[in-house]
């Protein structure tokens, strides 16, 4: 198969992902009690406005007809009115999406960075202290869990040192860089606004820092695992033998196989990011789509619930994807899969 | 003239909580320029540890030459550094393995694994060094070497990465070739021919090679001399003309009699009774001692040193008259 077939096959199945994503979404929408027209108009207006309300919003028809008229604006790029807000959803998701993706992407760059560095550390000086050290930190990674962490962040380096930001994305006195991407770091480079861009950085250190901790350890402990296994490996003694020096038979013989395995794992990494940065938002109070969603969910707002699931599930196909894409370049042994 | 190799009482123990495990005990023997020599012994013996040895590749966690000494062009090996050993490994001394299946790197395509090492021990640039590696490709009877120098080993059979592996081993100028059963892995078919390749290619460039194998057929068609180890210790040693025709050994004249004719099939040497003896608590005396059928009292007590019997042909039993 040729890349663009596979990546046809890729984008149908993202269709019927999505399509999936919809149906239990708004199964699950429905079953759950509450009333968000009663949400929405308070609890003391009377009958009459209410159906009014039900009508506007369009659940007095049935819950099929529901379903197909959402999957109808689906298809016109309209993913309904956020309840809450009155705007619509897409709106309000691309302008919180920017702020997740910044997130996201410093957390997963210190995740991968990091915890191949230290994966490698620890295969490369098996069972010495740097090796026990790197694993027991690896260890805590994965057993501590994101709000514990999240709290504690803020509580020492924000609370008691006062040395990082707890909150937001910039300083509330500083002005957002000129919009270009969406992404402040970006942004303020590309705008020269140096005074935003080291805001932007310094109040992206904690919260990346706490989300990205987690899969650091995941990924630090799996390229450790496949370093070793690799090291033991026939061409490796080849190399060996040919008097090829130790530290380039590691980060050029070795590395090289061992991150094909790893590569797969950061695309699913990239999917627990996702669902992490809800929390890590809640926490930092940093304006991205996590936070819009909690407070979408406390008002039962189901059209941005969806709304925000669809871009989750759309970004966590479309990230395996492009890993899918990259795999070959890695290993040339599957490059006739796909 | 001058040996090569010079092996003399090397002693190699694996260290573990149940004790050392005296894995090579005293082997002596010496390989000349340009000499090809086989090495045979049953599995677990001790062949590969030999070459490991020479080329200071002994796993280096449980692993430890307790004796002896490794000369090279008359430097002595044992004791080098990691950084010394680097500078030979490819360059004086290289090695070929059994197993060529996962001898390549998967990741990265022949040509650029056979101008690393141009590169790195010659020091040429990258253009001379792809046309280093097309001659040495070709040299070593590979069709078609530029294309192949783009494929990646996993699209080669076993026989063609044996050529690639040996076409590195040989390109910086080795002047020893280290061989651990280069065929024992391949097709029947082919394992001629490349027994054949190493023999003229290291003919033709001088090298020395010392040959492992369980074959006894191939060192008759290939060697000009054996060593013959058992347990850890080297036997007998000889011209192959010598040993093969008129063994003095009795484990040596045990493995040939397992053998219905030299230039069969290939025959394993298991055929003996009795099994290889456990390294942590080996026979006293000649470890041969409780399957030998000639055995005497003081086979039990003490060991026989490898002492000549005629003309450069070396055996290590007491029954040899001049033990007496
Ligand atoms: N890594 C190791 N740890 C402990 N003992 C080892 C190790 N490698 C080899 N040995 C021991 O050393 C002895 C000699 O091993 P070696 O690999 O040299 O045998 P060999 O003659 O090459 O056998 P084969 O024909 O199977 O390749 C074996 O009996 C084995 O018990
Ligand atoms: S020394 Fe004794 S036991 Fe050993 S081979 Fe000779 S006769 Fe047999
Ligand atoms: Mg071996």
């Amino acid at each position: 198969m040729n890349t663009s077939k596979f990546v046809a096959k890729r984008l149908g199945q993202l269709v019927l992902v999505l399509l999936g994503v919809t149906l239990v979404t708004f199964l699950v929408s429905h079953v759950v009690p509450g009333d968000p027209a009663r949400m929405l108009i308070g609890q003391r207006a009377d009958e009459q406005t209410l159906a009014a309300m039900r009508q506007a919003l369009g659940l007095d028809k049935p819950v099929w007809i529901q379903y197909l008229n959402y999957l109808w604006g689906l298809i016109h790029g309209d993913l309904g009115t956020s309840i809450r807000t009155q705007r619509p959803v897409l709106n309000e998701l691309l302008s919180f999406f920017p702020a997740t993706v910044e997130l996201t992407l410093f957390a997963m760059g210190f995740a991968v960075s990091i915890g191949i560095l230290l994966g490698l550390l620890s295969a490369t000086f098996r069972d010495t202290l740097t090796d026990h050290a790197t694993r027991i930190l690896a260890i805590l990674g994965v057993s501590t869990p994101l709000f514990w962490l999240g709290l504690m962040a803020l509580l020492l380096f924000y609370k008691y040192l006062g040395w990082l930001p707890g909150s937001g994305r910039l300083d509330p006195l500083i002005n957002p860089p000129t919009h270009i991407t969406g992404l402040y770091v970006v942004d303020s480079l590309i705008s020269g606004d140096w005074i935003a861009l080291k805001s932007s950085i310094l109040h992206l250190v904690l919260p990346s820092l706490c989300l990205g901790y987690i899969q650091l350890a995941t990924i630090a402990r799996l390229v450790r695992a496949s370093m070793i296994e690799v090291l033991e490996l026939d061409y490796i003694k080849t190399a060996s033998a040919n008097g090829i020096p130790r530290s380039r038979i590691i980060y050029r013989h070795a590395l090289r196989n061992a991150l094909i395995p790893t590569v797969t794992i950061i695309g699913l990494t990239f999917g627990e990011l996702l669902g992490g940065a809800i929390l890590t938002e809640t926490i930092f109070a940093w304006p991205g789509m996590g936070k819009f969603v909690v407070d979408s969910i406390s008002f039962l707002d189901f059209p941005a619930i969806m709304g925000f699931t669809l871009v989750v599930a759309t970004v966590y196909v479309l990230i395996n994807m492009v890993v899918d894409l990259l795999y070959p370049l890695l290993d040339p042994q599957i490059k006739g899969v796909h | 003239m001058e040996p090569l190799l010079k092996i003399k009482d090397l002693h190699v123990d694996f260290l573990s909580y149940a004790g050392a495990a005296h894995a090579l005990n005293g082997i002596d023997f010496e390989l000349f320029p340009g000499e090809f020599l086989g090495l045979v012994g049953e599995s677990g013996s001790g062949k590969s540890l030999t070459a490991n040895s020479v080329l200071g590749l002994l796993p280096r966690k449980n692993a430890v030459i307790a004796k002896g000494s490794i000369l090279f062009e008359g430097e002595e090996l044992v004791g080098k550094s990691e950084r010394e050993y680097q500078a030979l490994r490819g360059k004086k001394i290289s090695m070929v393995f059994q197993e060529p299946m996962n001898a390549l790197n998967p990741a990265f395509k022949i040509g650029s694994q056979v101008t690393e090492i141009l590169k790195l021990h010659q020091g040429v640039t990258a253009k001379k060094a792809r046309t280093e590696a097309v001659r040495w490709l070709a040299r070593v009877r590979i069709p078609h070497p530029e294309e192949i120098m783009n494929v990646y080993p996993f699209e080669l059979s076993g026989g063609m990465r044996q050529r690639v592996l040996l076409a590195m081993a040989l390109s910086c100028g080795s002047k020893l070739l280290l061989a651990d059963e280069p065929t024992t892995a391949l097709d029947v078919s082919i394992q001629a021919q490349i027994l054949r390749l190493i023999r003229d290619t290291t003919d033709s460039l001088g090298t020395s090679v010392l040959l492992i194998t369980h074959d006894l057929a191939v060192v008759a068609q290939t060697c000009q001399r054996v060593a013959v180890m058992y347990s850890g210790n080297i036997v007998e040693s000889g011209p192959v003309s010598n040993v093969l025709r008129l063994p003095r050994h009795p484990y040596t004249k045990a493995l040939l009699q397992a053998l219905p004719h030299l230039d069969g099939p290939i025959k394993a040497l298991q055929s003996i009774p009795g099994t290889v003896p456990n390294l942590l608590t080996p026979p006293s005396g000649c470890r041969f001692h409780p399957r030998c059928s000639v055995a005497e009292k003081r086979c039990q007590a003490d060991r026989p040193k490898l002492l000549s019997v005629a003309e450069n042909h070396y055996v290590a039993c007491w029954r040899e008259s001049h033990h007496v």
